[in-house]
């Protein structure tokens, strides 16, 4: 991964108003992926929207962590689901023209 | 402008305590929050509705204001100048969601009541709300990666459409949603395709699928016959003896493969044998002279 493409959690932090060991939680959770290079912790740029809805399912609603995975885990589930309606509709399409 | 009730907006009673606020505030809010209802636009407006009645009922004295105030608004102006007379300062201590901060999310009521953004909302950085867009396209659009010049709020933006996108397939343009709050990033636009169905051409995936027309002799005899493909015509050899119905395959002739650029899928075509109509005696007699041959 290119060095452009990773956010440094502390810059993320001050951006955003959280503290570092919240990131470092969401991480032991397996709610998203720290990389570390030269004793910096990194987050992936591409996780940054997905990182943003988990601070604020925490933060807006005051759901605690095992709650923020379950949600997430459902609403990603949710989005598969969706996808495969989108899939169908268009199979079906095939099948009523 | 309409009068807003912030009460039955929380379905509340006006003698509600601050506690039952904010209850109902919370169960509400886990309810209509944006990211729980990505795709539902009713439950973002509920949900800016919900943010704008607890601004007012969470805050005393916003509340105190609302509940003198509320259904003549107008004359709202000379609380202030009362209140102002008063010294008191404005009490914080209300709770927004981030997702939901400008002050352009307010209604006119609420403006004209409390003069928009009351300056007790936190400096922190907020990430602008996402744009969803619909883009209709045919099929022979989709077929090839082309630019297209959309309108977004005023502003044209020129995009790439790669080959071979999808029907209700999602793209996002960074930083094309509403500004950033606070300095906070832009939004993004998401863009849904719309792909109207061809008369010809039906699609499965990357897999195109025709019905040809080829005459009762080049069934029956085999020959040769030109086809029309969305990438321009080929010639295509029809075996003798071919039943009505028969399928072939035609790989690589298909639809393109997202992102996949030289891939493709396949084509299959379905041939219908035209019967011959306004037959000539001569001809019906040799088609009687065929019949009697049959064994």
């Amino acid at each position: 991964m290119q060095a452009d493409q990773l956010i440094q959690v502390d810059t993320f932090c001050v951006w955003h108003n959280v503290e570092v060991p919240f990131i470092q939680t969401l991480h032991e959770y397996g709610l998203i992926e720290i990389t570390t290079r030269e004793d910096k912790d990194f987050i992936p740029a591409s996780d940054l929207h997905h990182l943003e809805r988990l601070i604020r399912l925490h933060n807006d609603l005051q759901i605690n962590l095992e709650g923020v995975e379950a949600i997430t885990y459902l609403l990603d589930r949710i989005n598969e689901q969706q996808k495969e309606i989108g899939l169908l509709q268009n199979k079906l399409r095939f099948y009523e023209t | 402008m309409d009068f807003i009730d912030y009460y039955e907006i929380l379905g509340l009673k006006k003698s509600a305590t601050d506690e039952e606020i904010k209850k109902a505030y919370r169960k509400l809010a886990r309810k209509l929050h944006p990211d729980l209802n990505p795709t539902d636009k009713e439950a973002h407006k509920k949900f800016q509705q919900l943010n704008e009645a607890n601004e007012v009922l969470s805050d005393p004295e916003k509340r105190k204001k609302y509940d003198q105030y509320g259904k003549d608004w107008q004359h709202s102006d000379q609380f202030e100048k009362a209140r102002q007379y008063s010294g008191r300062p404005g009490q914080g201590g209300g709770h927004d969601f981030s997702g939901n901060s400008g002050e352009e999310d307010f209604s006119d009521f609420f403006s004209s009541l409390f003069g928009g953004s009351t300056g007790r909302r936190s400096q922190t950085k907020f990430r602008g709300q996402d744009y969803n867009s619909e883009l209709r396209l045919s099929l022979i659009d989709a077929y090839a990666t082309h630019q297209q010049t959309l309108n977004i709020n005023g502003k044209n933006v020129r995009i790439t459409i790669p080959a071979g996108v999808e029907n209700g397939q999602v793209i996002k343009l960074k930083g094309y949603g509403a500004p950033g709050i606070n300095g906070g990033p832009d939004g993004d636009l998401y863009i849904t395709f719309s792909i109207a169905n061809d008369a010809r051409y039906k699609r499965s995936g990357n897999d195109l699928y025709i019905t040809e027309d080829i005459d009762l002799y080049t069934a029956v005899l085999g020959g040769e016959i030109t086809l029309e493909t969305l990438s321009g015509k080929i010639k295509l050899k029809v075996k003798p003896e071919t039943q009505n119905g028969t399928k072939t395959r035609l790989k690589g002739k298909g639809f393109p493969v997202y992102k996949k650029e030289g891939e493709f899928g396949d084509l299959y075509i379905t041939y219908n044998i035209k019967i011959p109509t306004d037959l000539t005696e001569k001809q019906k007699a040799i088609f009687r002279e065929l019949a009697s041959l049959k064994a």
